[in-house]
C-alpha cells in the first residue's frame, strides 16, 4: 500500500483526491452490485465540486466512502492528504459531513451540541467555549440556542445541523443532497451558507440531482451515471464540450452517449437500484 | 495534543446526560425496579405472614370411617400430646407457635365432601385391598388394622392436614408402642438408649453466606440485565433508529471510543442501579420494614466486599458488552427486542451455576464466564477465598466482556447497519468466502456440546462413550460437516498433502523427546502454580482404567485422538483462521483452544502445549499427516510410561535434558526440510521470501 507512488505530489496537495475508487455491494436478490465503478477525481482548494447524478448513481456511495462510514472495495482516496482506509481518524477530522440522513441528538441543546461535536473532532479544549458562541452567532442559532434541538423548528434544526457540520472548523465539506425535502425558500437559504463557506475558504464537495443548484453553485461538475464519473469540468468547459447550454441539455448529451438511454430511462434504472435509499428518497 | 481521554471523556458525559433526561429509559430502567423491588420482598413476606396466620387460626376437619375408627382416634391424641410435648422442649427460637388445630366431622360420604372441600381429608381403616404388596399387603398378612389418609395433594391446606395427620399417627404409633412395651417390662426410652444431637461447627455468617451466595449472583444479574437493556437498547439500536449514528461515525471519534464510552455508560448504569438497590433493601432492613431471618446473618468485612465489588465489576463490564453487542448488531429497537429475551435466559442459566450443590469453582466452570463468577460469589460469601481460581475466573470473563466490545466494534463497521441494505461479500458468496467467518462460532458449539455431555449425560462418563461422543461425533463429525456445509475442498482445508519420509524421521524422535519436554517444564511450571495432588490423581484414574486390553487403549487413546482431533483442530480449525492470524498468533490461539477443549483443569495447559506444538508442525510442513502422527506418538508415550508404572514426574533430568535435545534437534530438522501452508496471513518466522508470489497481491 505504498501511495506516494501511485500519485504524483501536485495531486497530493489538493483537499480530495479520488483515484479508481470503487464500491461493490452483494444482495441476495441482485447478487453482485458495482455502486461505484473505478472513479477519479480531484478538488482544488476553495472551490464547490458538484456531483451530479439521478438517484442511485453512486453519489451517496461515494461521499460515504470519502467520509469513511463505507470501505471502499479498491482504489483509494484521500481527504488533505489522509488515506480514508489507513487513517481513517485523519481523514475524518479534516472534513464535516452534513446529509439529511445524519441527525442530530435530540436531547441535547443547540449549544450542547455544537461543544460535543467540536470536542469529539479534537477542536483544542481551550478554544471550545469561543467556537461555540462564534457558531451560535455565525449560524443565526441565537436565543434557541439552549432549547433542546426535539423542541426546535425544522429550519432552525437545519442551522444547528450545519453550525455542527463545521463545528472544528475543518477544511472540507461534504454536502450530500443537503436540500433533499427542504422547501424552496430553506433550499436557497441553504445555499447561501455553502457559498459564504466557500468564501471562507473551505472546499465544499456537494451533491445533488437537482441541474439549477449545480449549476448555481459549482466551480466544476462532475457528472455520475451508473458508478461511472462520465465528464468532469466546470459548467463553461461543459457547455464548451458538448454545445449545449443548459446544464440538463448536457447531463442528457452525456448520459445518452453512454447507452442510448434517454434520461427517463436513466431514472428508471436508477429508481430499480435502490441501495442509498435511505438518503435518496 | 489531541487527547484521546477527553474524547472518551466527552463521550462518556453526553452519554450519560442525554440518558438522563429520556425520562421514558430513567423510569423504566431505574426508578421502577427500585420501587418494585422492596415491593416485591413486601409482598412475599406478608404473604408468608398471612399464610402462618391463616393455617394457626384455622380449623381442619377430617372424618374415620371403618372398624378401627377408635384405634385412630387414640392414636391422634397420644400423637398431638407427643408433638405438643416435644414443642416445648425446643429452643424458644425454634418452636412454632401452636400446633394446627385438627377437628373430627361426622361425614356420610367423605370421598364427596373431600371433593367439595367440605373435609380437608379423611381416614379410613380397613379398606378393601386393591394392590399387592406394600404397606396394605403386609397389614393383611399380619392381620393388622389398616389406617389410610386421603388427601389431594392439589389443595394446599388438604395436604398440610394430612401431613400433619399423618405425622401425629406416626407419633401414636410409637407411644402405643412404647407403652405396650413398658406394659411388658421393656420400658426402655429411646433416649435412654444414648443421646444424640448434630452440632454445626459452622459459623451463623458462613451458614448466612452459604445461603446468600447462591441468590446473590442470580440477583445481580437480574438488576444489571433489566437496568442495562433499556440503556443499551437506545444508546446504539436507537440512535441507528434516530440517524444520529451516522453522523458521530463522521466525526474523528475512533469507533473504539465509541463502544467504550457506551460500555462505560451500561456498565454505570448497571453497576448504579445494584447499589442502588442493595442500598435500598438496607434502608428497608433498616426501617425493620424488612426483616431479615436470622439464617441470612452474613459477614462482610471490607476485604470481603473489595473482593466481591472486583468480582461484580467484571459481571456487570459482561452484561453490558453482551447487551451492547445484541444492541450493535440490530438495526432496530425492535430487532434488540427479539435478542434480549434469549440473552436474559442464557444469563440467568449461566448465573444459576452457583444454585447447584457441589460445583466448585476449582472445576471446569472457572472457565464459563458468567456462571465463573457466580461460583466465586458464593465461595467468597462463605469466607473460602480461592486465590488462583478467582484470578482465573476474573480474566476470563473481563476476557469475554472485552471481546463483547470488540464484536461490537465489528458490528459496528458492518455497512449493512448504516446503508439498511447490502451484505457482506462473504455472507453473499456464502462457501469457502464465509467459513472463516463462522468457524469460531462452529467451534464454540462442538465446546458447549462436549461439556453438556459430560456434566449431564452419565453415559458419556465412562472412558469409552465419552471418547466416541467427543472424538468421532463431535470432532470429527463437526468437522465433516462444516466441510460439507461451507463446500470446502476435502484435501486442502484438511492439508491432506504427502511429506517426506524425513519429517517422518523427525516426527517419530521429536513427539515423545517433546513429551518429556512438556512434562519438565509442567514440573518447573508447578512449581510457581501448584496443582492439588488430588486432582492428579483422579486425572491418573480416569484415564487408565485398568481392565481394558492395551491394543484397545492404544487404539481409543492414541489413534483416534490422532486422527479425530486433529482434523477438527489442524484441520478444519487452523484452515478457517489462517488468515486471521499471523503464524505465530495462530499456532497460540489454535493450541489454546484445543487446550479449552479438555474440560479437567490441570489438562488445558499441558495440551495446549500439544496444540501448539502441532499447529507449528502443521505449518511447517504444510500438511496434516505429520500433527496426526505426532498427537498419537506423543499420547503413545504418554500411555506407555504411565502403564509400565513410572510416574512420569517423578523422572530425573537425565530424562528430561536428552529428551528436549531430541526435541530440538527434530524441530531443526523440520524447519530445514519446510514446506509452508499455503495462504497463510504473512509474519515471523516464515520470512517474505517464501510468499514472494503473493506479496503483491496480499495488498
Amino acid at each position: 500500500m505504498k501511495d506516494s507512488t501511485d500519485l504524483d505530489p501536485e495531486l497530493k496537495a489538493m483537499p480530495v483526491v479520488v483515484f479508481q475508487l470503487s464500491k461493490t455491494f452483494y444482495d441476495e436478490s441482485r447478487g453482485e452490485v458495482q455502486a461505484v465503478d473505478r472513479i477519479d477525481f480531484e478538488c482544488h482548494p476553495g472551490e464547490i465540486f458538484g456531483l451530479l447524478g439521478a438517484n442511485g448513481a453512486g453519489k451517496t456511495t461515494t461521499l460515504r466512502m470519502l467520509s469513511t462510514i463505507l470501505e471502499p472495495t479498491s482504489g483509494k482516496a484521500y481527504i488533505q492528504g489522509h488515506e480514508v482506509r489507513r487513517d481513517p481518524e485523519g481523514a475524518r477530522r479534516s472534513l464535516g459531513f452534513y446529509s439529511a440522513s445524519t441527525a442530530l441528538y435530540p436531547r441535547l441543546t443547540g449549544r450542547e451540541t455544537l461543544e460535543f461535536f467540536a470536542r469529539v473532532n479534537r477542536y483544542p479544549a481551550a478554544g471550545v467555549d469561543e467556537r461555540v458562541d462564534y457558531l451560535i452567532e455565525r449560524f443565526g442559532v441565537g436565543e434557541y440556542a439552549d432549547a433542546r434541538v426535539d423542541k426546535l423548528s425544522s429550519g432552525m434544526k437545519q442551522k444547528v445541523s450545519i453550525a455542527r457540520t463545521v463545528a472544528h472548523d475543518p477544511p472540507i465539506l461534504i454536502f450530500d443532497e443537503p436540500t433533499v425535502g427542504l422547501d424552496v425558500l430553506a433550499a436557497l437559504e441553504l445555499q447561501n451558507v455553502i457559498r459564504e463557506l466557500k468564501e471562507d475558504g473551505k472546499t465544499i464537495v456537494f451533491s445533488t440531482h437537482i441541474m439549477s443548484e449545480a449549476e448555481r453553485l459549482c466551480d466544476r461538475i462532475a457528472i455520475i451515471h451508473r458508478g461511472h464519473i462520465l465528464i468532469c469540468d466546470t459548467l463553461e468547459g461543459l457547455r464548451a464540450r458538448s454545445g449545449a447550454h443548459y446544464l440538463e441539455d448536457i447531463f442528457v448529451h452525456y448520459v445518452r452517449d453512454v447507452g442510448g438511454d434517454t434520461p427517463d430511462d436513466a431514472v428508471e434504472d436508477a429508481s430499480v437500484e435502490v441501495l442509498d435509499s435511505a438518503v435518496d428518497e | 495534543m489531541i487527547d484521546r481521554g477527553s474524547v472518551l471523556a466527552t463521550l462518556y458525559r453526553y452519554e450519560l446526560r442525554m440518558l438522563m433526561r429520556d425520562r421514558r429509559t430513567l423510569v423504566v430502567s431505574v426508578l421502577l425496579p427500585i420501587l418494585l423491588m422492596p415491593l416485591f420482598f413486601l409482598i412475599s413476606l406478608w404473604n408468608e405472614r398471612a399464610r402462618e396466620e391463616r393455617y394457626e387460626e384455622r380449623v381442619f376437619s377430617y372424618a374415620v370411617s371403618g372398624p378401627e375408627s377408635e384405634l385412630v382416634r387414640d392414636l391422634a391424641v397420644a400423637g398431638e400430646n407427643e408433638a405438643e410435648l416435644a414443642r416445648l422442649r425446643r429452643p424458644p427460637a425454634d418452636a412454632q407457635d401452636s400446633l394446627l388445630r385438627l377437628l373430627e366431622k361426622e361425614s356420610l360420604d367423605p370421598a364427596a365432601e373431600l371433593a367439595a372441600q367440605e373435609l380437608h381429608f379423611f381416614v379410613v381403616t380397613r379398606e378393601a385391598i386393591t394392590e399387592v404388596g406394600g404397606p396394605e399387603a403386609l397389614a393383611q398378612a399380619l392381620e393388622l388394622p389398616l389406617v389410610r389418609i386421603v388427601y389431594r395433594a392439589n389443595w394446599d391446606e388438604s395436604a398440610i392436614a394430612a401431613r400433619e395427620m399423618e405425622s401425629r399417627l406416626g407419633l401414636g404409633r410409637l407411644v402405643e408402642r412404647r407403652e405396650l412395651l413398658d406394659e411388658r417390662g421393656f420400658g426402655v426410652r429411646e433416649d435412654l438408649v444414648a443421646a444424640i444431637e448434630s452440632h454445626d461447627v459452622a459459623t451463623a455468617e458462613q451458614r448466612g453466606g452459604s445461603l446468600l451466595g447462591r441468590f446473590a449472583p442470580l440477583v445481580l444479574l437480574f438488576f444489571l440485565i433489566t437496568g442495562g437493556s433499556v440503556v443499551a437498547a437506545d444508546i446504539i439500536a436507537g440512535e441507528k433508529e434516530r440517524g444520529t449514528l451516522e453522523t458521530v461515525l463522521t466525526t474523528s471519534v475512533r469507533r473504539g471510543e465509541l463502544v467504550a464510552a457506551k460500555q462505560l455508560v451500561i456498565l454505570t448504569v448497571g453497576v448504579v442501579i445494584s447499589l442502588v438497590q442493595i442500598a435500598n433493601l438496607a434502608v428497608y432492613v433498616g426501617l425493620e420494614v424488612i426483616e431479615v431471618p436470622e439464617s441470612l446473618a452474613v459477614d462482610l468485612s471490607p476485604s470481603t466486599l473489595i473482593v466481591l465489588l472486583w468480582l461484580f465489576l467484571p459481571l456487570a463490564g459482561l452484561v453490558a458488552g453482551v447487551l451492547l453487542l445484541a444492541s450493535g448488531r440490530a438495526r432496530t429497537y425492535k430487532e434488540f427486542q427479539f435478542y434480549h429475551f434469549p440473552i436474559f435466559m442464557v444469563m440467568l442459566a449461566l448465573g444459576a451455576a452457583a444454585l447447584l450443590p457441589g460445583v466448585v469453582l476449582r472445576s471446569g466452570v472457572v472457565l464459563v464466564p458468567v456462571a465463573n463468577l457466580s461460583v466465586a460469589i458464593r465461595e467468597v460469601l462463605t469466607g473460602h477465598f480461592d486465590v488462583p481460581m478467582l484470578v482465573i475466573a476474573w480474566t476470563i470473563s473481563t476476557a469475554a466482556a472485552v471481546l463483547g466490545a470488540r464484536w461490537t466494534m465489528e458490528a459496528l463497521s458492518k455497512e449493512r447497519l448504516i446503508t439498511g441494505g447490502g451484505l457482506e461479500r462473504g455472507e453473499w458468496q456464502g462457501g469457502p468466502a464465509l467459513f472463516p467467518r463462522r468457524v469460531l462460532a462452529w467451534f464454540a458449539v462442538m465446546w458447549v456440546a462436549i461439556f453438556l455431555g459430560a456434566s449431564i449425560v452419565p453415559l458419556f462418563r465412562n472412558l469409552h462413550g465419552q471418547l466416541l461422543f467427543n472424538l468421532v461425533i463431535v470432532m470429527l463429525g463437526g468437522s465433516l460437516l462444516m466441510i460439507r456445509h461451507y463446500r470446502l475442498d476435502l484435501r486442502e482445508a484438511l492439508a491432506l498433502r504427502p511429506v517426506r519420509p524425513v519429517v517422518i524421521l523427525a516426527v517419530v524422535l521429536g513427539a515423545p523427546g517433546l513429551f518429556l519436554t512438556g512434562v519438565a517444564l509442567a514440573r518447573l511450571s508447578g512449581l510457581l502454580f501448584p496443582v492439588p495432588e488430588r486432582m492428579l490423581e483422579e486425572f491418573g484414574r480416569t484415564l487408565m482404567p485398568e481392565a481394558i486390553p492395551v491394543w484397545e487403549m492404544l487404539l481409543i487413546l492414541a489413534v483416534l485422538p490422532g486422527i479425530c482431533e486433529e482434523i477438527a483442530f489442524r484441520g478444519a480449525l487452523l484452515h478457517g483462521l489462517r488468515r486471521r492470524y499471523s503464524p505465530v498468533v495462530l499456532c497460540l490461539v489454535v493450541g489454546l483452544i484445543f487446550g479449552l477443549f479438555h474440560l479437567d483443569l490441570v489438562r488445558v495447559l499441558p495440551t495446549a502445549f500439544l496444540g501448539v506444538t502441532v499447529a507449528a508442525v502443521t505449518l511447517v510442513t504444510g500438511s496434516l499427516y505429520p500433527a496426526m502422527l505426532w498427537h498419537a506418538l506423543h499420547n503413545t508415550t504418554a500411555f506407555l510410561i504411565g502403564s509400565a508404572g513410572v510416574a512420569v514426574d517423578e523422572l530425573d533430568a537425565g530424562v528430561y535434558v536428552p529428551g528436549a535435545i531430541v526435541a530440538g534437534l527434530a524441530l531443526t530438522l523440520l524447519w530445514k526440510n519446510r514446506t509452508p501452508y499455503p495462504d497463510l496471513r504473512r509474519g515471523w518466522p516464515f520470512d517474505a521470501k517464501l510468499f514472494s508470489k503473493k506479496k503483491k497481491r496480499g495488498t
